[in-house]
């Protein structure tokens, strides 16, 4: 299964460092974000990681969107499942897709974008992020790919885990 | 200052009445320094998204056969919609037109449907004065630096 090499425009542009794989390596530049009214605080990233969102809600891509970004994630996002597959096909590079399951009634699922984007080799993290669960649509979406199934609305402290493993997972 | 008291008492009493809960101010404290519409924008896609979607249910139960699939879909999409503002009492009635058409039942779905509309208007209306309110606040703040 070919791994796909993303050729990530956003770091390229600005001259960093690559590693080859169209991620950029420099730090974090964020100083880490708290929670206000909860004394939570959460360390920086030590890398700049690129974020996915796949919805079809124009409210819920750019919530989760503004959560990604206050950690410091440059996150894009993709209204369809088609535009998910294209932006792949196209060899850009993620460390981390979001995606909603359903998606819009005519056109391709959450899961059909899950199941075409993983055949096309893309290892990094995927995260089903919906309003609904039950065990069959659990049991569809990770037979697809996903690696973890998050109900609506993601918080801080859900998406936390995933990006401090992603980060730890970079040398 | 008047105008942000007045807009905290308004969101404070709509969490009281049920109908917005903490996950608004969460929203809201997500907006960044540079984007002072992050708000208001928000508050137009949910409402803009939430009307397309309320009217192709609408089209779905009135079809001669229901595809509950579609129901299911278009209901999954509103709830999440609703509860990632904060619209709580909205997001509940997305459940309950979710589980009538987990079960096929259309006379539960369009009842629940019927609710959800209900809900829908109640809280856009909220949100709208809401909106009227920040963008004031929002001009009165551009109209200072000046």
């Amino acid at each position: 299964m070919a791994v796909v090499k993303g050729n990530s425009q956003g770091s390229q542009a600005n001259g960093a460092g690559g590693n080859g794989n169209g991620r950029s390596t420099w730090p974090s530049r964020g100083k880490g974000y708290s929670v206000p009214g909860s004394g939570v605080t959460f360390p920086p990233l030590r890398n700049r990681l690129k974020a996915l969102v796949v919805d079809d809600m124009s409210a819920c891509y750019r919530y989760e969107r503004a959560i990604l970004q206050s950690f410091g994630v440059e996150t894009d996002v993709a209204e369809t499942g088609e535009e998910a597959v294209e932006i792949f096909a196209n060899g850009a590079y993620y460390d981390l897709v979001l995606i909603e399951k359903y998606l819009t009634i005519y056109a391709m699922t959450g899961v059909e974008a899950t199941r075409r984007i993983r055949g096309m080799g893309f290892q990094g993290k995927m995260l089903a992020v919906t309003a609904f669960t039950s065990q069959s649509d659990r049991f569809e979406f990770f037979d697809a790919g996903i690696d973890a199934y998050l109900i609506k609305p993601i918080t801080h402290e859900m998406i936390w885990p995933y990006l401090l493993q992603i980060d730890n997972q970079i040398a | 200052m008047a105008l942000r008291t007045r807009l905290h008492n308004y969101i404070e009493s709509l969490k009281e009445e049920g109908v917005l809960d903490s996950q608004y101010d969460h929203v809201k404290s997500l907006q960044p320094d540079d984007d002072p519409c992050f708000l208001v924008d928000i508050i137009n896609n949910f409402c803009n998204d939430a009307d397309h979607s309320i009217g192709e249910l609408a089209n779905v139960l009135s079809e001669p056969i229901v595809d509950y699939a579609k129901v299911m879909t278009l209901v999954c999409l509103l709830k999440g919609s609703s509860s990632s503002i904060g619209g709580c009492r909205m997001a509940v009635a997305c459940r309950q037109l979710h589980d009538a058409s987990v079960n096929g039942d259309l006379a539960n779905c369009c009842m629940a449907y019927d609710k959800l509309v209900n809900e829908y208007y109640y809280l856009r209306d909220k949100l709208k004065t809401v909106h009227q309110m920040e963008r004031t606040i929002m001009h009165n703040e551009e109209r200072k630096k000046k």
